[in-house]
């Protein structure tokens, strides 16, 4: 079942995977839930191509993304709107939604990933529903939205 | 010494792998962040080997590789990517890739893989 409940909780789940080497032990889900509209926070998002389009993205709340792109790219940022901090984000998204295309080429469906890109302010996209994952360490937030594109 | 080139959109990427090969006494002699740019560097700066990540805006990596390995049959490429790209490595290795990478980068592999396309394996 493309672009459904089942691709947002492996995308979910390869991001869980992929940001936990960087973030505090504490990391947890605080909460999960579909939503209207895309978080315009400062992060980073990526097209993926197969059978439905589907926008990932990872985005800022109260310190978690800074937190996870400083670990990553072994850089200590002054802000997540700084553009190597954004650029990072790009980067660890693009390892997430290749964790993500490799699951679904197992299962037998090709993706195509398109370069990420990053801002101060997510690009506008009209998706169908998505689903909205807020992770919180022992101090900070951030969230990941999935959403299937209404094309 | 041998000297390389990276190519790939994303400074952080660039970062990581230049780190990593310098480390390992590589030398990095230039930095391209899309095709057309890393095909520029390519025919000025002549590297005995090139990374060369795949999904690039404007000339992407593949295009890349072909108007390289036109211009010089004896290039050495490695093309990287984020996992789950197969067709696109399948394309690449057509188009005379030596070999290629995946994203996150497992260090033992990438410098195995570039001291084996530089013949010091
Ligand atoms: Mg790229």
């Amino acid at each position: 079942m493309p672009g459904g409940m089942e691709d947002y909780s492996i995308i979910a789940d390869k991001a869980i995977m992929m940001l936990s080497p960087y973030m505090d032990e504490k990391l947890t889900i605080e909460n999960i839930g579909i939503v209207e509209d895309f978080s315009p926070n400062p992060g980073a998002w990526q097209i993926i191509e197969s059978d439905s389009t589907i926008v990932c993205s990872l985005y800022e709340e109260s310190g978690g993304l800074l937190e996870a792109v400083s670990n990553f790219a072994g850089e200590r940022f002054e802000g997540i709107s700084e553009r190597d901090a954004l650029d990072a984000a790009a980067e660890l998204l693009n390892y997430i939604s290749g964790a993500y295309a490799k699951e679904m080429s197992e299962r037998g469906t090709a993706c195509e990933l398109q370069p990420p890109d990053y801002g101060n302010k997510l690009k506008k996209f009209s998706a169908v529903k998505i689903c909205r994952v807020r992770l919180k360490t022992g101090k900070s937030k951030m969230g990941i939205s999935i959403g299937v594109l209404d094309i | 010494m041998s000297g390389i080139l990276i190519v790939d959109d994303s400074k952080t990427s660039r970062k990581l792998l230049r780190e990593l090969l310098e480390d390992n006494g590589f030398t990095i002699i230039g930095e391209a962040e899309n095709g057309e740019e890393g095909y520029q560097m390519y025919k000025s700066l002549k590297p005995d080997l090139v990374t060369m990540d795949i999904t690039m805006p404007r000339m992407d990596g593949i295009e890349c590789l072909s108007l390289i390995r036109h211009a010089d049959e004896n290039a050495k490429v490695i093309m990287i990517t984020a996992a789950g790209q197969r067709e696109k490595m399948v394309e690449a290795l057509k188009r005379g890739a030596e070999d290629f990478l995946t994203k996150p980068f497992d260090a033992n592999r990438v410098i195995e893989t570039v001291k084996e396309v530089l013949d010091m394996g």
